[in-house]
C-alpha cells in the first residue's frame, strides 16, 4: 500500500462491500505516551506559556508587520490588482487568527467580521471594507490591547450590525433566483 | 499520562513567519526537540516526504498549496511516505462547513485560533494517544470522521457490509479511564 519502512508494519484491517476499516496505528502512542502525572502536563504547559511570554514584546511589532501586508492587499485589491482579493482575504484571515494571540483582541473581532463577509459575499461593497481595514488601523495605532474598550466594543458591534445586514440580504438574493 | 515530546518530530506548515514562531515557541515548551517549519504548502511537502514527520501541523490559508491540499497528498496511499500521519490544522476558519471540508480532506485534528497552549497540547495528546481507525473508500482516505457513536442517529448505515456498531469509538474520557 505504501513504504512500510516509514511508518512500521501495516496495520491491520477489515475489508467491507464499500470499504476498508484500517486499524489505527499505535506507533507514536508507544513511543511518545508515557508515565506522568496532571503536574507533569501543568509544568509542560506552563513552560511552553513562558516561552510565549519572551515574545510578547515582539508582538506590537509584529501586529504593525501583519497590518501592513493587509493595508497593501487593500490597495492592490482598490486598483484591480489580480490575485489581490485572494491575499485580502488571507491576510485578513491571518488576522482574524493571532491578533488575540498578540494582545488585539478586538482586531481579530473586526478581521474575523471581515473574513465572514468575503466569504458570504461574492463582491463585498469597497466602503464596507474600508470600514474594517480602517477599524483595525485605529486598534493597532491606539494599542487597544484590551477586549472591553468600550470605544473599541461599540465600533466592533457596528461592524457586526453592518456585516449582519449585508449576509442576510445576500442570502435573500439568493432565495429569490 | 504525558506526552513525550522529545520522541516526536513536528512539522509546521504556515506562510506566516509569526505564528511559526508563536507554535515553535510553544513545542519547544512542551520539550520538543524536533521542530521543521516549511512558509508554503510545496515546501512543507517537500520536508514532509524527506524528513517523515510524527505530526503535521498545517495552517489552511497557504499560497501555492492550501492546508486542505497538503492534507489530501499527505493522505494519498500509494505516494505518501506515511498516510497515517496526524495532521493537526490550526486555522482561523471556524464555520461548521469548514471543518468539515478540513475533516473530508483528511484532517486528524482541528484547531482553531487564536490558539492557547492548552489547546495545542490537547489535540497533541489526542492524536498520540487515541489515534483514530482509518477508513479507506473508493473516494476517501483518512481518519474514521465518526467521532463517536451517534445514538441519537436513526437513518440507515451507509456504509454497506457492515453494522453501525462495527466502528463504535468510546468517547475520549472513558478511554483515558481505560488506560490510568
Amino acid at each position: 500500500m505504501t513504504n512500510r519502512t516509514e511508518w512500521g508494519d501495516t496495520p491491520k484491517s477489515v475489508t467491507h462491500s464499500d470499504h476498508s476499516v484500517i486499524e489505527p496505528v499505535r506507533e507514536l502512542t508507544e513511543r511518545a505516551y508515557t508515565s506522568g502525572s496532571a503536574k507533569d502536563v501543568d509544568r509542560q504547559i506552563q513552560e511552553a506559556e513562558r516561552n510565549l511570554a519572551t515574545l510578547k514584546q515582539e508582538f506590537p511589532a509584529w501586529m504593525a508587520s501583519e497590518f501592513a501586508d493587509m493595508e497593501a492587499a487593500w490597495l492592490a485589491y482598490q486598483q484591480g490588482q489580480p490575485h489581490a482579493k485572494t491575499q485580502l482575504f488571507r491576510k485578513a484571515h491571518d488576522m482574524r487568527g493571532q491578533a488575540a494571540t498578540f494582545g488585539f483582541p478586538l482586531a481579530g473581532r473586526a478581521a474575523d467580521e471581515l473574513c465572514k463577509l468575503m466569504d458570504a459575499i461574492e463582491s463585498v461593497p469597497l466602503h464596507v471594507i474600508e470600514a474594517h481595514v480602517q477599524a483595525i488601523k485605529v486598534i493597532i495605532r491606539d494599542n487597544v490591547n484590551i477586549d472591553d474598550h468600550p470605544l473599541g466594543v461599540q465600533m466592533i458591534k457596528e461592524l457586526e450590525k453592518l456585516g449582519d445586514g449585508l449576509i442576510r440580504q445576500a442570502l435573500r438574493g439568493q432565495n429569490n433566483r | 499520562m504525558r506526552v513525550d515530546f522529545t520522541k516526536l518530530r513536528f512539522l509546521i506548515i504556515d506562510d506566516n513567519t509569526y505564528m511559526r514562531k508563536v507554535l515553535k515557541a510553544l513545542l519547544h515548551g512542551f520539550g520538543a526537540r524536533e521542530v521543521l517549519e516549511a512558509d508554503d504548502g510545496a515546501a512543507g511537502l517537500e520536508i514532509f516526504m524527506t524528513y517523515s514527520p510524527d505530526i503535521v501541523i498545517v495552517d489552511w490559508e497557504m499560497p501555492i498549496l492550501d492546508g486542505l491540499e497538503v492534507t489530501r497528498m499527505i493522505r494519498q496511499p500509494t505516494t505518501s511516505v506515511n498516510p497515517f500521519a496526524p495532521v493537526i490544522m490550526i486555522t482561523g476558519h471556524s464555520e461548521k462547513r469548514r471543518v468539515v471540508m478540513a475533516r473530508e480532506a483528511g484532517v486528524t485534528e482541528f484547531l482553531v485560533k487564536p490558539i492557547s497552549s492548552k489547546g495545542l497540547y490537547d489535540r497533541i495528546l489526542t492524536v498520540v494517544a487515541f489515534p483514530r481507525p482509518f477508513i479507506r473508500t473508493k473516494t476517501f482516505f483518512g481518519p474514521d470522521r465518526r467521532r463517536g457513536a451517534a445514538n441519537n442517529y436513526t437513518g440507515p448505515e451507509r456504509r454497506k457490509g457492515e453494522d453501525a456498531e462495527v466502528i463504535k469509538p468510546r468517547a475520549l474520557i472513558e478511554k483515558a479511564r481505560h488506560r490510568q
